[in-house]
């Protein structure tokens, strides 16, 4: 016998743990997925910045919208690959059958997308700021609203992609399909700043922001589990 | 009973794959589903394993291991980190090394599953079942790329489990060379 | 009152066989057809020629009389597919797939034609074809709901796997209901 008989049951925060350590090293080893999208981040930004001819004014007004509509897109492009490599090895299934309660792994896999593309992109987002001409008063109301923002397009997202997962060309049915649901964050997210921006306060957009978040983290994993069963099924 | 069937029937695409289907799997047991190519017999393991949801009838089953075509390893992680995570998945301990040990594959802990043969990739995915115990093993077509020496380590490896009152339901084209197995035919 | 519950739930299991509500929606069909045709021109012909001129909004108010109720079936209709959606899911019935299938058009039909009519409302009230408000904005996200359900069923091959899939869909989108 190479192993003893198992527990009954797996502690939360190691199941936790072992998925989470199995994103970083996947992701160690294939860092173009996490590094892709925060240059088509940019480059998209720059070609927003270069478009809009006129000067520091004009793209100054458009900066928060600008760049969380880009957040937006960007981490859509993370998302693809959120499950698609487990689904081809069959890793997926394997997950599905063996882990007891599933919705953990799920949740270490969608904490690591976030980790690597929303966390990634509000701590690079000074940058982003500094390119539009968006004053730096208005950096906090610009983090803090990522911050809380892009958990929620982790988590809806990730219900996109498990829905579309089995699907050979599942890329723009994605897009349709999440973008509905990050509306609400987007217009919570770029309207706290641009009221910010003209001095209005906005606690109103946090605390909406913060809600929409919650309401993803309680409900999304669940419907990714019901996504993932049907998408492994077919 | 590790496994009980009754009444199964499916169909994929349109096309009526069985019907009717009822079998006993008990302990000590090693069944094989034998029928030509698109008989069903992947079906049948996935409609069992809870993989395939368009099925009538009912299954009634313990705790199992699935063993399918696509393997569940990640082939950008060495095999060390493959079997570890399985480990973690279900709450075993133990030396990856002994299982890798016995699948043949001693000394491959640190090579990444995309750098080995398709027939080595296997002998990992066979390690799994060593390393995450349960009583009734469903294997869909585990002699698929591996040598002589292959078909003898899953005739030792299943001849261990039935050894230890398991059982093994085992869709197959080839003779699994196992004492006493039974036969399921499909597409007849 | 047990007696009750027995029939409720008999009925219920009835209900989920296609075969008997194909059976008994014959008839249903006659009837609701002609009580539908019979409400909906009496309640077009008294809204839009009938009813007095709003005192503000003079003759262009009249459009509400279509904008209001083709709204709030629009909305009605995601949250019937919602339900359709967690029936499917928890009782398994093929009944429930078909609700959902059906809805989809309809409801998208539905929406497009209230943003129309709100369109044409806002126009003499507001001056403008439509703004950018919470509301407006939640209406066009439901559409897009409705748009990315159909493209989901459109695009899974099989029925059955797509019909859960839209109900996941339709589930998670429940969310936007509240904010509109």
């Amino acid at each position: 016998m190479v192993s003893e008989p198992q527990p009954d049951s797996v502690s939360v925060m190691r199941l936790f743990a072992t998925q989470l350590r199995r994103e970083i090293q996947s992701t160690a080893r294939s860092p173009e997925e996490v590094i892709n999208p925060l240059i088509f981040l940019f480059l998209a930004i720059t070609l927003f910045a270069l478009s809009i001819g006129g000067g520091a004014e004009d793209l100054r007004e458009r900066a928060p919208g600008i760049i969380w509509v880009l957040v937006l897109l960007a981490n859509m492009l993370s998302l693809e690959s959120l499950f698609r490599r487990d689904y081809d090895d069959g890793t997926l299934e394997q997950m599905l059958l063996l882990a007891q309660p599933v919705f953990v792994p799920i949740l270490a896999k969608i904490v690591a997308q976030w980790c690597m593309s929303g966390l990634a992109m509000t701590l690079l987002a000074p940058l982003a700021a500094l390119i539009l001409y968006l004053p730096t008063s208005e950096l906090p109301v610009l983090l803090l609203t990522l911050l809380l923002g892009t958990p929620a397009l982790s988590l809806f997202g990730a219900v996109g992609a498990a829905l579309t997962v089995g699907l050979r060309r599942g890329g723009v049915l994605l897009a349709l399909l999440i973008l509905p649901l990050y509306v609400p964050v987007l217009i919570f997210g770029a309207g706290a700043v641009t009221e910010h921006m003209v001095g209005v306060g906005v606690d109103a957009q946090i605390y909406w922001l913060l809600a929409i978040t919650m309401l993803a983290l309680t409900v999304a994993p669940f419907a990714v589990q019901a996504a993932l069963r049907i998408s492994v099924e077919q | 009973m590790l496994l009980k069937v009754a009444d199964l029937a499916c169909q994929r695409d349109g096309r009526e794959l069985f019907a009717a289907l009822a079998f006993e799997v008990g302990e000590g047991e090693c069944l094989e589903v034998r029928g030509p190519n698109g008989s069903g017999k992947s079906t049948l393991l996935r409609c069992i394993a809870g993989l395939f949801a368009d099925y009538a009838g009912s299954v009634e089953t313990g705790r199992y291991l699935y063993l399918g075509h696509k393997l569940g390893l990640n082939g950008l992680l060495t095999a060390e980190q493959n079997l570890k995570w399985y480990q973690g998945l279900v709450g075993a301990a133990g030396s990856v090394s002994e299982a890798l040990a016995s699948v043949g594959m001693a000394g491959y802990e640190r090579v990444s599953c995309q750098n080995m043969s398709a027939g080595q990739q296997r002998r990992i995915g066979l390690a799994r079942m060593l390393i995450a115990q349960a009583p009734l093993w469903l294997l869909d077509e585990p002699l698929t790329a591996l040598d002589s020496a292959g078909h003898e380590l899953i005739a030792t490896l299943i001849e261990a489990h039935l050894g230890r009152r398991g059982a093994v339901l085992c869709a197959t084209h080839q003779n699994l060379q196992v004492a006493g197995s039974r036969t399921l035919e499909l597409g007849t | 009152m047990v007696c009750t519950l027995g029939l409720l739930k008999e009925f219920w299991h009835r209900l989920g066989s296609p075969r008997w509500f194909y059976q008994i929606s014959g008839g249903w069909l006659k009837a609701f057809s002609a009580l539908a045709v019979l409400l909906l021109v009496t309640g077009c012909v008294w809204g839009l020629a009938f009813a007095p001129p709003d005192y503000q909004q003079g003759n262009s108010f009249r459009i509400m009389y279509v904008h209001v109720p083709t709204a709030i079936v629009a909305q009605s209709a995601y949250m019937a597919m919602g339900a359709a959606g967690v029936v499917l899911l928890v009782w398994r019935m093929k009944l429930a797939d078909m609700v959902l299938a059906t809805i989809v058009p309809f409801g998208m039909s539905m929406t497009a034609l209230a943003l129309l009519t709100g369109a044409i409302w806002g126009k003499p009230t507001w001056g403008a074809w439509w703004v950018w408000d919470a509301r407006t904005t939640s209406m066009l996200v439901l559409l897009f709901l409705y748009f990315g359900i159909y493209a989901l069923r459109q695009s899974i091959p099989s029925q059955e796997t797509a019909g859960r899939a839209c109900a996941v869909l339709a589930i998670v989108g429940m969310i936007n209901i509240p904010i509109i």
